[in-house]
């Protein structure tokens, strides 16, 4: 058996759409045994190239190198389940596609149901399922047929974090088993723990390599700081800030924190160039739209949660009922001004139905629930600034005729596009990118100066740079005394909140800083020469495993029960302990009897 | 391939309304059709005046059904005006004359035909529509048709792309009260259906040299009744309907029976009385009893006022429930609060 003979990948692959170069010269190994992940922004071209790779559209130049179609799984961004079907129909097709039939689909079919936690829901249809569990669903269709290849776009977009966590174990699981693992994912923690990352952007590598390899590779340097110098190349990190410039690392300071930090450094350092080559040498490099403005003063950091303003948000025990279900059981939460909060949970812990009751959307079955220190009404809306997750932009109307309406609605006036839409304004909706989408979602949702900001995902499939732009005016927003509500399955995007609420199960289960809510809970992490030998002995005996790299980590499980489900084995390597993820913690809650 | 036709019966299965059209349809499609598809009216209600009316009646040939409260004294221009009967038949003269009533076209051309089969015993004069043009009777009818298209399928269709887009959650969390996101909704699907109703009748009146003999404020209150139906119903669709798709094959299932069963194709009086009975329970029916009475019969209110009342009670009685549903979606805490109460 050759490496190279069943090394899949692309080689210099060049797709055009018309005029359009959506892949440049995009070289891509996928290697058996390894994750390989790609990120990248909206239109950076991670689909196409999957897409290349599958087959499903023909380059222009280039080779493809893909096992035939038998031997090749592939999982589309929008969930490839059928909605009608059960989920045990869904899987029944899959086998009679691939040719799987009796004892071999039997014993696939019940491994992939009890990893995917989708056992006890057999006979659900598809769409009734939550998105994180057709997204598993999706996921076990293109494993059925054990690939050799497994092509994966943004399996985890919009999945919540346990399910991530899960999908995250069974993506594990196929490169332990010897298959060549490809993801495109905008999630970066992620990327962390695969083997290998490529970076693409407007079509080109931008940066590739291991995770380590990529942070070291970021041109210039990254500092943290609580006073950033130049604006134009600083972003937030919850409480400080972080400053980008194009020169090298002093010797003894810190490399890039993380693949993150690393992204938008990237993303800086290519404006870098791109401003020096367009602009005479010493003019401003704040001109470009992408930029932070200058206008926004680096006001420091004001004490959040004056504890003794008006609570905007006061819920106290409250409760919301469907027939037999609760979905929303006696919780609690305030909002102070100037305070960001972050509402994490599961899909179906009831983050959904608490932020409805807030928005007045849904009342509440018993509790008390004051905005402002009134009575949820009208006149409370007119108080509040509200992005769901879909943004609730009127696709047909231009980016201005949006914000006109929005204007008339709240009785405000002449609220200004974002600056990334200058010169946009009668681009209709459809027309413009998903990161311009968000940024006017935001504007439309800030025109009335609102006192408290409510934000649904706000930055789900969102390019770093995006995302910390977003971030940006969310805090700036927050320094002049605003209150932020936000709901994420994002941990890197909880780690910018003031405040965290951890909903499980429609309770409020902790409060408090990122640390706060890991407290002692700790993973352990298992160095051995046979990662997947020691990942397969250590599901095989029942624990909750994941994979960072080439480490194995395993949650809620001691020392000993590690160490003797790989003595069974007969593996031996290193254990040690370390903190967990925030996801981790909530996988553990969620899993793992109390 | 096995698989993939398994998979498609599956998945039929499961989508309900699409089986529904599949084998609902097409017996509903074959018993209406059986029934209701019949130009020939065999029964035609008849007026008989003048003094020498009992004779005549007798020597009438069976299709001639006179009720039997005749008053041998009405006037029968009036009676066929009124709509009261198709034939008036007045005695007095020499022959004696019978009066058609051309807005009933099938009824007329039967009435016609008979007649004409007692050679020269009377003389006949075709009121309203004198040749018996169809497109006299079809062009007033079918300015409801295309309202009820617009009103129903375009007013359902906004407001589901609304619910799809997530934008209708955006308006409820914003101050507006919810009688203006109702009525700011609505307004512009009233206003282009009214522009398309007054073209509509222009171009009609123009085009096919139709006669306007009525008032058309009347008229045009009528039609205005008769959009606060169809745009209501447009509402309901839509509060039942979750995508596009749905909304449009609902609004088609809702146009069907109207087309077929509201009298405008096959004349209600020679159907079945089940089946007519169906028709008048739908809109349709009293737009185009209203419309051709106005436009041609240049009837008034003292005979159209119960068609133009039950246009009224079912604008009043859809629109009612279109906007509480609607409603309901828009601020949750009212209805609670209502139901607590």
């Amino acid at each position: 058996m050759t490496a190279d003979a069943r090394t899949w990948g692309l080689d210099s692959v060049t797709v055009r759409y018309g005029s359009h170069v959506a892949l440049d010269q995009v070289t891509l190994q996928a290697t058996p045994g390894e994750v390989r992940a790609l990120v990248g922004g909206d239109g950076a071209g991670k689909t196409t190239a999957l897409r290349a790779l599958a087959g499903a559209l023909r380059p222009a130049e280039g080779e493809v190198r893909a096992p035939s179609l038998a031997h090749l799984g592939f999982m589309p961004t929008a969930a490839g389940v059928w909605r009608d079907l059960s989920v045990d129909e869904n899987i029944a097709f899959a086998g009679a596609v691939y040719g799987v039939r009796g004892a071999t689909l039997r014993e696939r079919r019940a491994t992939l149901l009890e990893g995917t936690g989708l056992a006890g829901a057999t006979a659900r249809l598809a769409g009734a399922l939550s998105g994180g569990m057709r997204q598993k669903l999706a996921f076990s269709l293109a494993m059925l047929h054990r690939p050799e290849l497994l092509i994966l776009d943004e399996p985890s977009t919009g999945v919540d974090p346990v399910s991530r966590i899960d999908l995250w174990r069974m993506i594990s699981q196929a490169a332990a088993d010897g298959a060549a693992v490809v993801m495109a994912t905008t999630y970066l923690d992620e990327a962390e723990r695969a083997s290998h990352v490529l970076a693409l952007d407007a079509g080109r590598v931008l940066i590739e390599g291991t995770p380590a390899q990529v942070r070291a590779a970021v041109p210039g340097h990254v500092a943290t700081t609580e006073t950033p110098a130049e604006l134009a190349y600083a972003w937030r990190r919850g409480a400080s800030w972080r400053q980008w410039s194009p020169d090298s690392p002093a010797s003894g300071e810190a490399p890039v924190a993380d693949l993150e930090d690393a992204m938008v450094a990237a993303a800086f350092a290519k404006l870098a160039v791109a401003e020096g080559e367009s602009a005479p040498a010493g003019a401003p490099v704040a001109s470009s739209s992408i930029v932070r403005s200058a206008r926004a003063s680096a006001v420091p950091r004001r004490q959040t949660g004056d504890a003794d303003a008006a609570p905007l948000i006061r819920a106290s025990a409250v409760s919301r009922r469907f027939g037999d279900l609760t979905a929303v059981d006696d919780v609690s939460l305030t909002v102070l001004p100037g305070e960001i909060v972050g509402l994490l949970g599961a899909n179906g812990a009831g983050k959904t139905t608490l932020i409805r009751m807030i928005l007045g959307l849904l009342p509440a079955s018993a509790g008390e629930l004051e905005l402002f220190g009134e009575v949820p009404s009208r006149h409370t809306r007119a108080r509040q600034g509200y992005v769901p997750q879909g943004l609730g932009l009127w696709a047909a109307l231009t980016a201005r005729e949006n914000l006109d309406f929005v204007d008339a609605a709240f009785g405000s006036r002449g609220t200004a596009l974002p600056e990334a839409l200058t010169g946009a304004g009668g681009r209709t909706v459809g027309q413009i990118g998903l990161g311009g989408q968000r940024q006017l979602a935001f504007a439309a949702a800030l025109g009335h100066e609102p006192q408290l900001l409510v934000l649904d995902e706000p930055t789900s499939g969102v390019d770093p740079l995006s995302r910390a732009r977003l971030w940006d005016v969310i805090h700036e927003h927050a320094d002049r005394g605003v209150g932020v509500l936000v709901t994420t399955h994002y941990m890197q995007e909880a780690e910018q909140c003031d405040r965290l609420v951890l909903m499980s199960r429609g309770r409020d289960v902790a409060a408090g800083s990122r640390d706060d809510i890991v407290g002692g809970v700790r993973a352990l992490e298992v160095e051995v020469e046979q990662w997947p030998a020691a990942f397969r002995a250590l599901s095989e005996a029942g624990l909750l495993v994941s994979l960072a790299g080439t480490r194995v980590r395993v949650i809620g499980a001691s020392t000993g029960q590690v160490r003797d489900a790989l003595g069974i084995a007969g593996l031996r390597g290193g254990i040690h302990q370390v903190p967990a993820t925030l996801e981790e913690v909530m996988t553990a809650r969620e899993r793992l009897p109390a | 391939m096995k698989g993939m036709i398994l998979k498609e019966f599956r998945e039929l299965r499961r989508d309900r309304r699409t089986m529904a059209m599949l084998v609902a349809l097409p017996i509903v499609l074959l018993i209406v059709f059986g029934y209701a598809a019949n130009f020939t009216v065999d029964e035609i209600p008849t007026a008989v005046i003048g003094e020498r009316a009992d004779q005549i009646e007798r020597a009438l040939p069976e299709i001639f059904t006179v009720a039997d409260d005749n008053d041998p004294d009405a006037d029968p221009r009036q009676l066929l005006r009124d709509n009261v009967v198709d034939l008036a038949i007045d005695s007095s003269t020499q022959p004696p004359t019978a009066y058609l009533d051309g807005s009933s076209l099938f009824a007329a051309q039967s009435a016609d035909a008979a007649l004409a089969r007692g050679g020269d015993a009377v003389e006949v004069e075709i009121l309203f529509n004198p040749d018996l043009d169809t497109s006299w009777v079809m062009v007033p009818a079918l300015i409801g048709l295309i309202l009820t298209f617009i009103g129903t399928i375009i007013t359902s269709i906004g407001l589901v792309k609304e619910r799809q887009n997530g934008t209708l959650e955006q308006l409820a969390v914003m101050p507006l009260r919810p009688w203006d996101v109702i009525l700011g909704k609505i307004a512009p699907y009233f206003i282009l259906a009214a522009i398309d109703m007054l073209i509509v009748t222009l171009v009609g009146v123009w085009l096919f040299d139709v006669p306007f003999a009525g008032n058309p404020w009347l008229f045009a209150a009528g039609a205005g009744l008769y959009l606060f139906v169809v745009l209501g119903l447009g509402v309901l669709i839509s509060t039942v309907s979750q995508t596009q798709a749905q909304a449009i094959q609902l609004a088609i299932m809702m146009l069907l029976p109207q087309i077929l069963l509201s009298g405008f194709i096959f004349p209600l009086d020679a159907m079945p009385t089940v089946i007519a009975w169906i028709g008048r329970c739908l809109p349709l029916t009293y737009f185009v009893e209203m419309s051709q009475g106005i436009f041609l019969r240049g009837a008034g209110l003292t005979s159209l006022w119960p068609v133009f009342a039950v246009l009224l009670g079912m604008a009043f009685t859809v629109f009612t429930a279109a906007v509480l549903r609607f409603r309901r979606d828009l601020a949750p805490r009212a209805h609670q609060k209502a139901r607590a109460s």
